[in-house]
């Protein structure tokens, strides 16, 4: 096993743009992300259209640039203004928006009485789940380039001479599983211990959970691949990337959503993403690993059932002399 | 006419290829109705809602990976072992490239013209109404860059796996800054003013303004800008290009 | 003498097409078996199973005293197979690759050295080993393809044509080393296209067609089957007019073949027979510049029995 493991090492300078993504390129990339995040206002940037000099009370929340004549509304779209105010004849404010009702009237109370309305905004999801629900879809996508060797294998038929040794296709496989989830872990919990310890930037997790966390989150991306590269002969990168970003966006690892459709509402809910995104969020927030047993076990069942059925279709192949 | 029949070989390989057709045609809409729906409580009810808001910036993202499908289309391995007779034939090595680019174009062109379609006529996605021509223009030549760009990589490193995993960072991060998932306004202004060094910025702005503003003023920039640079590649293809990397 | 793999009765069909028909056939210790047969004729798929990488559909093999399906990983780790196919990494080096391969039958430390330099040194590739596998020569790939099967000394080597495409130089060399394998101890089963391969270092030859076994044994004892036979070759320059069919009537002709020019009949050895011969070419106005005639050989054997030339 080993041996196996050592032999995906030796090959990494024939794949140095893997790794060079993998190991340094990801993690930059993830802790931009976090550093960026630490960063988000959530500031209504509002354009007040007027001739006449009007002061309004200043707050961290509203920042209001105050211009003569409307901007394009394409710049709603575009997040630069997220409001339009003006004032009709009778001196009442016209909020023009593309955000929800909420933040509508939030506006609106601002201008008519100085003050945003108290918990105008929605309860919102913590920084920590939000970093790691956008570092699980990276990591489900970035698996299945660290699995290479596997698929590269078969074609060369090394795979076949390798399990002409006393090595079975199961040993193969965890020896692949074991380097992939390496080059996972590791570069992802550094670089967001870095974020957090060099640059201050609140993760909300303490080091040890987010340990914890992360090793769910690497051995899903870790089995996830392994199915998949055991599954498909052709396209596996972008096979693998359409279904990790369409299930990640289902499961909510980028925004909350509450459908109201019942089918995918049960679609979401069998996603192992959404079990993670509830059990991270809970640890945030400062629950007990145990209280989420539930959320845990049923991942970690995930993680099981991709590794077997891709153990099974790979001896099945095998057998039918596939490789 | 030999030309059109390597470009018509190229084009039923990537037919050929159920991934590739699927990325193209169906994903998409699968993104642009997912990202509408989860988010549509973020918008109101004014003249813009989710699905319009992600029925553009999909469409970019979906039309810049066409990328993925060029690499793909020139040296996936089996496609790459098939090609390898081309090279041994008495054709310039141009043809070989150019064929792949036109093929994808093509295929790309076509594809995402009739999404826009769907998207305006059967959806209702606001994609300018009577505008939409203009779109179509700017998606179209989004198409043309990335097929050139996918193609150049591939010259560039001889090896599709190696285009296609460094050609995402660049889509990746420009997608990233350039308000594709979230809008980057919101991240302070220096972050802002970074976003305008992403092309994909200006082809959302560019998109925004024909639709809700009527405004041209960026479209002819935008469209020769992705048109050179397409020059670019190409010349960057037939200076990088060796027909022997098919053989190794 | 011991018996080192016992077949019988062995099947595998691939949907409804048997690639191996029930074959059974025994080999002992010490031995090289060739393995003969044109493509298509359940090489591959037998070598596979013997392998342990294919399951049989039916049949007992047992190999080395071991049952085949129940003490498989006992076989794995007393055989060595060199593929058809170049199974190396071409990234790493040659060392790199024979101390991995090694390394798959649990060998450590300074025996684990031992057995990649004795491997290395055997098909002459020692003063190569720190160079990649993608700077080798064809014929230098195919050496360490098999330094990579045989460097954990396995009792029973297995060879599937592992001499395809190379150099005369690199294809003697792999005929030394098996011949060295063999004073070693090892029996080897080696399957291959090449009829003089299978001359010069088999025992015994077992031919196969369309997944049955048709002839096993010594090279003497399958030509002596035919000795009474010769293969005459003729030049023929008017051969759009030649009908085979006439020539196959001749009273002991076996085999009639034509190809272009080259008519080669096949016949008992029989002053009347070359004569009838001979006048059935003259009388369908073929006129010959050449003729050679050659006497029983495995060629003739393969040809005899197969109805085919062994490349066809």
């Amino acid at each position: 096993m080993l041996n196996l493991i050592r032999n995906r090492f030796l090959r990494i300078p024939d794949k140095m743009h893997i790794m060079i993504i993998a190991v340094v390129v990801m993690p930059l990339f993830i802790g931009a992300a976090i550093f960026f995040s630490g960063h988000f206002t959530n500031v209504y940037k509002v354009a007040f259209i007027s001739d006449h000099a009007i002061s309004f009370p200043k707050s961290k929340s509203i920042q209001i640039d105050k211009i003569n004549e409307r901007p394009a509304t394409s710049s709603l779209a575009m997040g630069k203004y997220n409001a339009f105010v003006e004032v009709n004849k009778d001196g009442e404010f016209k909020v023009t928006t593309l955000k929800g009702e909420s933040d509508k009237k939030a506006i609106q109370t601002f201008f008519e009485g100085g003050k945003l309305p108290e918990n105008n905004k929605t309860e919102q999801r913590g920084i920590g789940t939000n970093i790691l629900g956008f570092v699980l879809m990276l990591a489900l996508m970035q698996g299945v380039a660290l699995t290479t060797f596997y698929p590269e294998d078969r074609n060369n038929s090394t795979f076949k001479r390798i399990l002409t040794s006393p090595v079975n296709s199961r040993q193969y496989l965890a020896a692949q599983g074991i380097f992939t989830f390496i080059c996972l872990y590791v570069p992802t919990f550094i670089a967001i211990a870095i974020t957090k310890i060099c640059f201050g930037v609140e993760i909300g997790f303490g080091l040890g959970n987010l340990a914890v966390l992360l090793v769910i989150l690497a051995s899903l991306a870790t089995a996830f691949s392994l199915f998949m590269a055991s599954i498909m002969d052709r396209n596996i990168s972008l096979g693998t990337s359409g279904i990790s970003i369409i299930t990640c966006i289902l499961a909510g690892c980028f925004f909350n959503f509450t459908g109201n459709i019942k089918v995918l509402d049960v679609l979401c809910n069998i996603l192992p993403q959404k079990a993670f995104m509830i059990l991270i969020q809970a640890v945030e927030n400062g629950r007990a690993f145990q209280e989420f047993a539930g959320q845990l076990t049923y991942t970690v069942t995930w993680v099981f059932a991709l590794w077997l059925v891709g153990s099974v279709v790979t001896n099945r192949r095998i057998k039918k002399g596939v490789y | 006419m030999r030309f059109l029949r390597i470009a018509k070989f190229d084009f039923e390989n990537i037919l050929r290829n159920p991934t590739l057709l699927f990325s193209n045609t169906v994903m998409p809409l699968i993104l642009i109705g997912l990202m509408g729906f989860v988010t549509q409580s973020f918008f109101g009810s004014g003249n813009m809602s989710s699905y319009d808001y992600y029925g553009v910036s999909m469409i970019t993202l979906s039309a810049l990976l066409i990328i993925m499908t060029a690499t793909n289309a020139f040296m996936e391995e089996r496609v790459k072992r098939a090609n390898i007779r081309m090279i041994y034939a008495p054709i310039p090595k141009a043809e070989i490239y150019l064929s792949k680019i036109l093929s994808t174009y093509i295929l790309g062109t076509l594809s995402f013209s009739i999404i826009l379609m769907i998207g305006q006529y059967l959806f209702h996605i606001n994609y300018g109404g009577g505008n939409l021509p203009y779109i179509l223009l700017l998606v179209n030549m989004l198409v043309l860059f990335g097929s050139c760009f996918g193609t150049m990589m591939c010259c560039v490193m001889g090896d599709e796996e190696k285009a296609s995993s460094i050609s995402q960072l660049p889509v990746l991060f420009f997608s990233a800054f350039g308000g594709i998932f979230f809008s980057v306004y919101g991240l302070g202004k220096t972050v802002a003013a970074i976003s305008n060094l992403s092309p994909v910025k200006w082809i959302l702005e560019c998109a925004f303004r024909i639709i809700y503003d009527n405004d041209f003023a960026l479209l002819l920039p935008v469209t020769f800008s992705l048109f050179g640079a397409s020059i670019a590649c190409v010349i960057v293809c037939q200076l990088t290009f060796k027909p022997e990397d098919f053989t190794c | 003498m011991d018996t080192i793999v016992s077949v019988n009765n062995l099947e595998k069909s691939y949907q409804s097409k048997k690639a191996v028909a029930g074959i059974s056939f025994s080999i002992q210790k010490g031995e090289i078996l060739g393995l003969l047969g044109p493509n298509g004729a359940g090489k591959s798929t037998t070598i596979n199973i013997l392998a342990t990488v294919l399951s049989p559909d039916n049949g007992e093999v047992q190999i080395l005293g071991y049952d085949l399906i129940r003490e498989a990983k006992s076989i794995k780790k007393r055989i060595g197979i060199v593929p058809q196919d170049i199974a190396i990494f071409e990234e790493i080096t040659a060392e790199q690759n024979v101390r991995f391969f090694v390394g798959l039958y649990g060998f450590k430390g300074s025996k684990l050295n031992e057995l990649v330099q004795e491997a290395l040194d055997l098909v002459g590739l020692y003063d190569k080993k720190d160079d990649k596998p993608k700077t080798f020569s064809g014929g230098m790939k195919r050496r360490l393809n098999i330094a990579c099967a045989i460097a954990h000394r396995p009792k029973l080597i297995i060879m599937d044509e592992p001499t395809v495409g190379i150099d005369p130089q690199s294809r003697n060399h792999i005929l030394e080393s098996i011949k060295v394998l063999r004073q070693r101890g090892a029996t080897i089963i080696y399957s291959t296209h090449y009829m003089e391969e299978v001359e010069t270092i088999s025992d015994r030859i077992m031919i196969m067609n369309e997944g049955r076994i048709i002839a096993v044994g010594k090279k003497e004892e399958l030509i002596q089957n035919i000795r009474n036979e010769i293969t005459y070759t003729f030049e023929i320059d008017s051969s759009n007019q030649l009908d085979e069919r006439q020539i196959s009537q001749i009273v002991g002709v076996t085999n009639v073949q034509l190809y272009g020019k080259d008519l080669t009949i096949t016949s008992k050895k029989s002053k009347d027979t070359l004569n009838g011969i001979v006048s059935t070419l003259l009388d369908n106005g073929c006129s010959f510049e050449k003729m050679t005639s050659k006497e029983a050989s495995l060629e003739t054997v393969f040809l005899d029995l197969t109805g085919r030339r062994l490349r066809d």
